[in-house]
């Protein structure tokens, strides 16, 4: 057992009291953070909405088409991650670096289209300053766009020089993954939200 | 005295400035103005956020009790 191991148990195993390891109660405790930053920046959308003499359709100003591709690649994305994550489980790292490489993939093809819908917006000079909508459509997606790339650093992070952990302590590297996935689902979920309320509605 | 006349200053305001009597959440009175519904909105949006944080709070407590019982004693 290694001195970290004994400095700070259950790094590997559940604890028996919660049935978790420590680093995926960290993970829940840092997802629930992160409902409520989010749960802010919704509650500003809803009030800026209601409060607006007149709100404008979301179809009149974004691409839905383009809104729908990120959101079929973002969910795709959470399916390979997944199986990333099982196929480390069971030790096939060989299924867990496709895998986690289509992740990364399909990550930096969000953040491309998204970076294609900004330049498109900024070419028609329409900027966060231009109106409310613009406001807090930029400000939203912005804060994902952001989550996106956070996680896409971790996931790179641990295809590249991180999946050494892979052969030295496989039971670790699974649990890490596992707790990267929580976050990429939740990333994906919030993403779902955003089309809907900013595309759709 | 300090409080004495403080208290005089409140009663005054009271009296003599209507906004003074106003719901800060309402805006003066204005309780049917879209900013007043956009923010009693705003607030259950946040609320509901804040709820289900809270369940799932709850609901981990809930579990640790019960894995709790699960667990054999050392003494």
């Amino acid at each position: 057992m290694s001195v970290m191991n004994t400095a700070i148990p259950y790094t590997v195993e559940a604890r028996p009291e919660t049935g978790l390891y420590n680093a995926k109660l960290g993970m829940w405790l840092f997802l629930a953070s992160e409902v409520m930053l989010f749960g802010g920046l919704f509650s500003a959308y809803v009030f800026l909405r209601m409060a607006a003499a007149h709100w404008p359709a979301g179809s009149s100003i974004l691409s839905i088409p383009l809104g729908a591709v990120n959101t079929v690649v973002l969910i795709t994305s959470s399916i390979t991650m997944s199986l990333a994550s099982a196929a480390v489980k069971e030790r096939k790292f060989d299924q867990f670096k496709v895998n986690l490489g289509l992740t990364i993939l399909l990550a930096l093809v969000f953040l491309s289209v998204k970076s294609f819908e900004y330049g498109m917006k900024f070419s028609h000079h329409m900027y966060p300053k231009t109106n409310t909508f613009l406001a807090i459509y930029f400000a939203l997606t912005g804060v994902h766009v952001l989550h996106v790339l956070g996680g896409l650093v971790v996931n790179a992070y641990f295809w590249g020089p991180g999946s050494r952990m892979g052969q030295a302590d496989p039971q670790r590297f699974a649990n890490r993954i596992e707790i990267a996935g929580l976050y990429w689902n939740f990333v994906d979920v919030v993403w779902i939200l955003l089309f809907v309320t900013l595309y759709l509605l | 005295m300090s409080v004495v006349f403080l208290w005089f200053f409140m009663a005054w305001a009271m009296i003599c400035c209507p906004a003074v009597r106003a719901c800060s959440v309402c805006f003066f009175g204005a309780s049917n103005d879209s900013s007043s519904a956009a923010i009693r909105m705003a607030v259950v949006c946040l609320l509901l956020a804040l709820l289900a944080v809270l369940v799932f709070f709850g609901k981990f407590f809930l579990d640790i009790r019960k894995r709790q019982q699960l667990i054999p004693k050392k003494m």
